[in-house]
């Protein structure tokens, strides 16, 4: 078991637009990665650089002592002899392929007996639920099952590193907790190192044992889930992750809403340019009850828990609450607040917390 | 922020071995590079000596002019815009070529938006006939309705064999048998199922929840045409108006067979006497205003398709379109449309049937009937018999055939390399420098190989005289519909699945042998057929580089033409006909499409 | 240098050195068929496709293959020039239409050489010597014999009469260079064709051209002649039987043929002050081509009975040697017979004037 070293990976294409920049970080053996960001974040890339579909412009990646890139010497190892996994998000299954050629094609190319192959196909098929399906097409197959030979066929040759690009985003909501919960278990099974990359922080928060968070080609945050909701380290973080997303108040001297804020953190408040506050810290009570007032705005039962639009001050906030609401729209509420659940952010966007 | 390594740039040697790395991780570097040459070499430097023989003194005129062959002038832009003869070798052409286009792409349009609209929106009788039953005059030579018109209109000015009216004692007025009234008709009819297949597709692509959001607002079936299906269909219209009008304005066969005795001449027909007569530098100057029409149409094409986007209608969910019940009309209807069918397919292709059956010309007497043509009789080859024949049959599958092969292969490596490659200047070179044949007039094209490769040229052989110029030339004309069509298949693949196999240690020719190529079998058949049938009906292209044992059928049928041999130009049409539509009927057993499918070329 | 080159070389310059008496000119040819022989095979570049034939002839003669290829002037003129420039040559002797040209382009630029058979030097006729001739074709305006019971004319002057407007057939000026040749001939002889006229009309022409010739050609193209490509259509329209209008037409003699092969009526018409045209085809010698030899012998082939025999088989076609014979149907066994009815071009004069006779016939022909 190897950890995935890159080392000041630099990524532009055409000269022009940079996707990954100067990144630096270590991915542990044994971990399950989840890289989470938004579109164009360079999420993507940094995992097909891994898989060698990309080249880096410059800097090194190493697989334990492996190098698979590296512009100090001008290594470069071409993704047929990384002996990696990677599942792209639309499967890629080859249409003209049975569900058992598609299996097993990279045993073939590892000069497998027929045997061997069969047997192996035996094993996965069993594993992944794909018994009496080797002969179908993948056209006709299920969503989920077509999944799950993509899994198979990434497996079948025993690779060192999993690469997973955004292998769920193509299933309905009930087969995606399904499939997340088989990942999980698969990671636990197999004990290999798994990259993941998403831009569903559900995804990230429900599998992962560390997320990165990138954007603009950097990794902002690396860290346990529970770590990245409580302690984000920067503004970016705080409002990407969570939902409802954190709301996010700016910190204006004389303000009521910034000093009531600003009460709760106990930090240097002229640092304060930013205070985010998780909707589940805003609690509800009585009129008068709470030292903040706010205007019930919207009511949006999602059935576990209520999501409640508030005008606070004139600005509007949203409240997650596992009770249901005390009054009704239009009526007025007092404010408590929930005090860790509040963050405070300087002019660079990093949290006060994190950086003190 | 700055990038932190490029500070300092890697030695030579470990830039080096980043190289040889990328070549072998990506070989479509090398692909693309190879083909950027070639293609480079094949495309652009036709198109250069075009240029250069429009500004430089051929050795004919400089020895009038007392000046060296190849010293720059004018004189030819002079002679052909502003001289004492620019009339007659331009201005006059460009008027007849424009009044032509207007005219039978105007009718072209009608004649295929009526009946799109009739086959794919109306009960009339026999619509799923008529759909393939239409598209026939497409599979013939630009020249079969021309010569069938005068197999059947021919008058006394002309020698040769007498036409079917003459022959009964009705001599038909030369309006009626030469010039532009003819040539709009022959062309408008040979047209016309180019737009009647876009206009049914676009027809039947046409989201029906915009219908019926129409109807259900109380809109009655006349004022849904009216009022949204009609104009939804203003861009389809506006592309088949301009690919009809560049069409017709590279078109050679049919101004030359029904304009020439009357004199009545096209840019096209005056290109090609320019360069028959040996002025290159006057024909090259034809070339580049021919090829500035090409680029303009290409640019409104470009034009519309960014302001007409939001008549963009693909994606919907709606169902097949109801077709209307046209009563009373239904028959009426029916008339008109088998009427173009008759009119435009069926009577052109009796005429000459029959004109290859008969001895005498017109006469209807069964004993007048034989298959002396055929067979041959008098001493005198037949067509089953002809060396002629024969031989061009041969040359015109070698040729066509061997081309379109070679282009299928081309197009798919094209998109091949274009889509492993998307993004970078590559790509984009070879996306342009494969789409600019597009814009030469094949006369003018053919005239720069043949000067081109009439001798040896680096590694090429002198290819005048061989079949392999015919195929060379045949290959970039065709390559900006292979390599679109290439493009658009490898796009629809992506490059995934590619990757799929890399990560699991297929190197390239795994790929190639075992993902790519079954993935695109397809794809490569069509894109085979499609110029095949494309090079089967070439007449302008190869009219200039056949020499007397590399005649296709199609220059042959025009020498019989010239010769006054009607009959075995006819039969030599009919045997092109058959053969294409082979053709079109295995594409459509392969693809399991119809034709509306893409036929471009 | 190969030893074949050298050994050929050697050849020429001894057969010029070779005193001409006639055992030494037998020696000179056994030499020459040596050579040649030795290179094997020729490749011709031709002006008619019977090279094919002849080319046939020669090889069962002197078993040389000839590979011959029919093509226009301008296009053996494009390959020729190209091949010598590029210095690849792959012609070997070249057969010729385009009299201007030769002695304008292709001579002074020394992509061709003349070569006249030593033995034959005193047969063939001094003009036609320089560049070789080999071949005289004649062309005729013919009418229909069975409409006509004589040629409806009876001098050229009619043809632009309104009778005959839209009635006249010939090749297409503006795609054979052949009609224009016609036209410097017809320019030359002004003098004749005014007192022609004179004779017709009783009157002299008026005429604000610069000659009688130019205004004929003026006359002739306003009266719109119907052009052609190729002749045989010609013959056809004026020969087909039962018209009630047959047209006149300009085409070359050997059409007469298909009066038997066709059926057609045609006969030719004697006309004021000429009756068609003496069209000479011209051999050369491509420079620095990889037969030489065989080269030399092909011409002198081409000079003897057995080689022209492919083109002098036909009607109005005659080797330029005098000494052989011609289609015993031919009006006149030897080509001096047609003496001035046919128009005869002067190649410099064409060249000179080739473009402005054919903007003149352009610009008229409206």
């Amino acid at each position: 078991m190897s950890d995935v070293i890159l080392k000041n990976l630099v990524k532009n294409y055409g000269g022009k637009f940079l996707a990954v920049n100067d990144l630096s970080t270590t991915f542990k053996a044994g971990e399950f990665v989840c890289l989470l960001g938004p579109s164009g974040c360079g999420k993507t890339t940094t995992l097909r650089m891994i898989a060698g579909l990309e080249r880096p412009n410059s800097g090194e990646l190493l697989f334990g002592d492996k190098v698979f890139f590296s512009s100090r010497t001008g290594e470069f190892l071409r993704p047929e002899k990384r002996n990696l996994g990677l599942m792209f998000q639309s499967y890629a299954l080859w249409p003209h392929m049975t569900v058992e050629e598609n299996v097993v094609f990279g045993l073939a190319m590892r000069k497998a007996t027929s045997t061997e192959k069969a047997n192996r196909f035996k094993e996965l098929a069993k594993l992944f639920h794909l018994d009496g399906l080797g002969a179908r097409y993948p056209r006709e197959l299920s969503g989920g099952q077509q999944q799950r030979v993509a899994l198979a066929r990434m497996l079948a040759v025993n690779p060192s590193l999993l690469l997973l690009d955004e292998p769920l985003s193509n299933l309905d909501a009930a087969l995606r907790l399904e499939m997340r919960a088989e990942l999980k278990r698969l990671h636990k099974t197999l004990g290999c190192t798994v990259i993941f990359v998403t831009h569903d922080q559900l995804e990230a928060m429900t599998m992962a044992t560390t997320i990165a968070v990138m954007n603009k080609g950097v990794i902002e945050q690396m860290a346990k889930p529970m770590d990245i909701y409580h302690r984000p380290a920067t503004r970016f973080v705080a409002n990407f992750v969570g939902n409802p997303p954190m709301n996010m108040v700016g910190a204006a001297q004389g303000d009521d809403l910034a000093a009531w804020l600003g009460n709760a953190c106990a930090l240097p408040a002229r640092a304060v340019e930013t205070f985010g506050v998780r909707p589940e810290a805003l609690r509800m009570a009585a009129p008068g009850a709470g030292a903040m007032e706010a205007v019930i705005d919207t009511i949006q039962p999602t059935g576990a828990d209520w999501i409640i639009g508030l005008a606070v001050k004139g600005r509007p906030m949203f409240a997650l609450s596992a009770e249901p609401p005390s009054a009704v729209v239009g009526e007025t509420v007092g404010l408590t607040l929930k005090p860790d659940g509040v963050h405070a952010f300087d002019g660079e966007g990093r949290n006060l917390e994190v950086v003190a | 922020m700055a990038i932190s390594t490029s500070a300092a740039k890697p030695p030579l040697g470990v830039r080096l071995r980043l190289l040889v790395a990328d070549l072998r991780a990506e070989p479509s570097i090398a692909i693309g590079a190879v083909l950027a040459v070639v293609l480079g070499y094949l495309v652009l430097a036709p198109v250069a000596a075009i240029v250069f023989s429009a500004l430089r003194f051929t050795r004919m005129d400089a020895v009038r002019a007392s000046a060296k062959p190849g010293d720059m002038t004018f004189s030819y832009l002079e002679r052909v815009f502003h001289s004492h003869v620019s009339v007659d070798i331009f201005w006059t052409p460009l008027w007849n070529t424009l009044t032509v286009a207007v005219f039978s792409t105007a009718l072209a349009v009608v004649f295929g938006l009526t009946l799109a609209a009739l086959v794919t929106s109306t009960n009339i009788r026999g619509r799923g006939l008529l759909g393939f039953l239409l598209i026939i005059p497409y599979m013939l030579p630009s020249q079969a309705l021309a010569s069938a018109w005068i197999t059947v209109f021919k008058n006394r000015r002309t020698g040769g064999a007498p036409g079917m009216l003459e022959v009964i004692g009705l001599t038909p007025p030369d309006w009626l048998s030469y010039g532009p009234l003819p040539i709009v008709m022959c062309l408008a009819l040979s047209y016309f199922p180019f737009a009647f297949l876009l206009f049914s597709n676009a027809l039947n692509k046409i989201d029906t929840q915009l219908e019926e959001a129409a109807t259900t607002l109380g809109a009655p079936q006349r004022v849904v045409w009216m009022k949204v299906l009609l104009p939804l269909l203003i861009p389809t219209t506006m592309s088949v108006l301009l690919l009809t009008i560049a069409r017709t304005l590279g078109t050679f066969a049919t101004p030359y067979v029904l304009g020439a005795p009357v004199g009545y001449t096209l840019l096209s027909t005056s290109l090609y006497s320019s360069i028959r007569s040996g002025a290159s530098g006057v024909a090259a100057v034809l070339a580049i205003v021919l090829a500035i029409f090409g680029i303009l149409m290409l640019l409104a094409d470009i034009w519309m398709v960014r302001n007409w986007q939001r008549f963009v209608t693909v994606g919907g969910k709606g169902g097949k379109r109801d077709v209307a019940e046209l009563g009373a009309l239904r028959l009426p209807f029916t008339a008109i449309a088998w009427t173009v069918f008759l009119v435009a397919a069926f009577a052109p292709l009796l005429v000459m049937l029959l004109s290859t059956v008969m001895r005498e010309p017109g006469v209807f007497a069964f004993s007048n009937f034989g298959l002396a043509y055929w067979t041959g009789a008098d001493g005198q080859p037949g067509v089953f018999t002809s060396p002629e024949i024969l031989t061009a049959l041969r040359n015109s599958l070698a040729i066509a055939g061997s081309a379109a092969v070679l282009c299928g292969v081309l197009g798919l490596t094209v998109g091949y390399a274009v889509v492993r490659l998307s993004g970078g200047w590559l790509a984009g070179f070879l996306r342009q420098v494969s789409f600019l044949p597009y814009l030469m007039p094949g006369l003018a094209f053919a005239a720069a190989f043949l000067s081109l490769f009439a001798v040896p040229r680096g590694p090429i052989p002198a290819l005048y005289g061989s079949l392999s110029l015919l195929i060379l030339v045949m290959v970039v004309t065709y390559l900006p519909y292979a390599s679109r069509s290439g493009i658009s298949a490898m796009m629809q693949v992506g490059r995934e699945p590619e990757e799929a196999g890399m990560v699991l240690g297929a190197g390239f020719f795994r790929r190639i042998l075992a993902i790519i190529g079954p993935l695109q079998k397809t794809a490569l058949v069509t894109a085979i057929i499609l110029p095949f049938i494309s090079g089967m009906k070439e007449l302008s292209l190869v009219i200039m580089l056949v020499t007397p044992g590399t005649e296709m059928l199609t220059t042959q049928s025009l020498r019989f033409l010239d010769y006054g041999h009607t009959q075995l130009a006819n039969a030599t049409i009919l045997i092109i006909g058959l053969v294409v539509m082979l053709l079109v009927l295995l594409l459509q057993r392969i693809t399991k499409t119809n034709l509306a499918g893409g036929l471009g070329g | 240098m190969t030893l074949k080159s050298i050994a050929g070389l050697l050849l020429a310059t001894a057969a010029m050195l070779a005193p001409l008496t006639a055992t030494a000119e037998a020696a000179d040819m056994e030499a020459l068929i040596a050579a040649a022989k030795e290179e094997g095979s020729v490749v011709a570049y031709w002006h008619s496709s019977r090279i094919a034939k002849a080319g046939e002839a020669f090889e069962a003669k002197y078993g040389i293959k000839v590979f011959g290829t029919k093509m226009t002037d301008a296009e053996s003129t494009e390959r020729v020039v190209r091949e010598v420039e590029a210095s690849n040559v792959q012609a070997d002797i070249i057969g010729y239409d385009d009299g201007p040209r030769l002695v304008t382009e292709l001579k002074p630029g020394a992509f061709v050489e003349n070569y006249l058979p030593a033995d034959l030097a005193g047969d063939i006729p001094a003009a036609s010597q320089d560049p070789l001739v080999y071949l005289w074709q004649v062309t005729i305006i013919g009418y229909n014999t069975e409409r006509y019971q004589s040629c409806p004319i009876t001098n050229v002057w009619q043809l632009t009469e309104p009778e005959w407007a839209g009635r006249f057939h010939m090749l297409d000026p503006r795609l054979r260079s052949t009609q224009i040749q016609a036209f410097s001939a017809i320019e030359e002889r002004s003098g004749e064709l005014a007192a022609a006229y004179q004779e017709l009309y009783g009157k002299p022409l008026e005429t604000t051209e610069k000659n009688a010739g130019i205004e004929f050609i003026k006359r002739l193209a306003s009266a719109r002649p119907v052009l052609y490509n190729e002749d045989v259509e010609i013959a056809a329209a004026v020969g087909a039987r039962g018209q009630e209008n047959p047209p006149l037409g300009l085409y070359t003699l050997g059409r007469h043929r298909e009066i038997e092969t066709k059926n057609l009526a045609l006969g030719m018409c004697a006309l004021k002050p000429f009756q068609g045209i003496n069209q000479p085809s011209y051999v050369q010698l491509v420079a620095g081509g990889p037969h030489p030899n065989a080269a030399k012998l092909l011409t002198h082939f081409l000079l003897t009975e057995e080689g022209v025999q492919p083109w002098t088989g036909d009607l109005g076609a005659y080797s330029s040697n005098p000494k052989l014979s011609s289609n015993p149907g031919n009006p006149f066994p030897n080509v001096e017979g047609w003496g001035t009815t046919l128009l005869v071009s002067d190649n410099a004069k064409v060249a000179e004037r080739r473009q402005e006779l054919l903007d003149f016939w352009i610009t008229n022909n409206r």
